[in-house]
């Protein structure tokens, strides 16, 4: 290959990386010097050999179009109402506590509402989870009967759950200022007998949710503990794991 | 006569009926029911039984919206290409969504990566977000969120960055989110 016909080459592979960024998002596409770029091309455009040489320079071409197109669409965007310096919202995020933030953010949402039916694509994956699951006999002791009658009745009405959510709160800070802020989830998690346990882990899923507390995961051991939320960048998380309550281990 | 205006409003409360369960029961991957299948199941009256049920969805704090395939609310001229979804009606208060399998820094999140991909002109890179976020969260949290973002329809990706995706612009009022955002105080909870 030639000198120029390498010098060449090198252009077109510039253009089309700075294509690709300005694509991407990773340069403004007005940090690109169009008319610069394709009075280049046009300059090469006469010494251009073989069909690669061509193609390379339709792509890069193509590639220029698509900037100016971007550019087109950045002062669309300029003009509109939703225009807002991107830094200045990379700002207000920085500074803002999260969950400031999310309730900030709940005044400007309305969900989608819908009801779950059984569908062909839900059967097709229960079918294959049903396959995949191993025997009951191999995953070892199963939860008790439900005790009483509270098989489908909500287990606390809504001011009992509060009550019951201030205590757990209150208990898991006890057990955190024991324990220098760090308590083992699994130790936290142990009841008196495994629906002791379940009633713990419910409440303790909502602390989690609220922020209260948040989970660290031992990255040598694999063990998790239950921190307090360090900064407001730990102010809430969630975790799901299992645990054999009755027993020795967990998982 | 009567009866027959009796007969024929019998009809219409029962296409009422119809389109609600049509809207609410998701029988696609994704929620939504198109303009073109309501007229099919209901007739030629079908924005008619439409206006009705959002009447009465209002009772119960929940509205039909219908958005064009680019996303924009959809004028009664577009509605056979729009897709219609029920939705709530004023946004809703934490208790409310405590349960709903959403997590507060999550919220926080979407929130951050809306606001910065709407200012952005639409897009931005993975990496802007991921810086974003990492200033909020544990750095090893960051890539789960997005990811749950992206497949629950919030956020698209694609080669060229990330979008807002379908969700976001049926459920998410942007614009109103960046004057909230603009307009807070910003360093009430600042550590």
């Amino acid at each position: 290959m030639s000198r120029t016909s390498r010098a060449r080459r090198e252009l077109f592979e510039r253009i089309l990386e700075l294509v690709r960024e300005v694509f991407s998002g990773r340069v403004d596409p007005f940090d690109v010097n169009v008319v610069q770029l394709a009075s280049r091309l046009r300059e090469e455009f006469p010494r251009l050999r073989g069909w690669d040489e061509i193609n390379l320079d339709l792509e890069a071409m193509i590639g220029l179009a698509g900037v100016v197109e971007r550019q087109e669409e950045w002062i669309e965007h300029r003009a509109s109402r939703l225009f807002v310096d991107p830094l200045l919202v990379a700002l207000k995020v920085e500074v803002m506590d999260l969950k400031e933030l999310a309730r900030m953010f709940l005044r400007a949402w309305r969900p989608i509402v819908e009801a779950r039916g059984v569908t062909p694509a839900f059967l097709e994956a229960a079918v294959s989870y049903w396959l995949e699951l191993p025997p009951a006999s191999e995953r070892g002791e199963v939860l008790p009967e439900p005790r009483g009658e509270q098989d489908f009745e909500p287990l606390w009405k809504e001011q009992e759950f509060e009550k019951r959510l201030m205590l757990e709160a209150r208990r898991l800070q006890m057990a955190l200022d024991e324990k220098e802020g760090e308590v083992s989830y699994s130790d936290y998690l142990r009841g008196k007998d495994p629906w002791d346990s379940a009633e713990r882990a419910y409440l303790l899923s909502f602390l989690i949710s609220d922020g209260v507390v948040s989970v660290r995961r031992d990255p040598a051991t694999g063990e998790l503990f239950l921190v307090r939320p360090r900064g407001s960048g730990d102010s809430a998380g969630s975790i799901v794991t299992w645990m054999d309550v009755g027993g020795e281990g967990h998982g | 006569m009567g009866e027959a205006r009796g007969e024929g409003s019998e009809d219409l409360r029962r296409k009422v009926r119809r389109a609600a369960h049509m809207l609410l029961l998701r029988s696609h991957a994704k929620p939504g029911v198109k303009g073109w299948e309501l007229r099919r199941a209901l007739g030629r009256d079908y924005k008619v039984v439409l206006r009705l049920l959002d009447e009465e969805l209002a009772d119960i704090g929940f509205r039909i919206v219908a958005k064009a395939p680019d996303g924009r609310d959809a004028s009664e001229e577009e509605y056979g290409e729009a897709t219609f979804y029920v939705t709530f009606r004023e946004p809703p208060d934490w208790p409310e969504i405590r349960g709903s399998g959403w997590r507060i820094d999550e919220l926080a999140a979407l929130a951050a990566c809306v606001a910065l991909i709407s200012a952005k002109g639409g897009r931005a890179s993975r990496e802007e977000l991921e810086d974003l976020l990492k200033s909020k969260l544990p750095e090893w949290k960051v890539p789960g969120i997005l990811t749950r973002l992206v497949r629950a329809g919030y956020l698209s990706e694609t080669d060229e960055g990330v979008g807002v995706g379908w969700r976001t612009r049926v459920e998410i009022d942007v614009e109103h989110l960046l004057s909230l955002l603009l307009g807070s105080r910003g360093a009430t909870g600042a550590r």
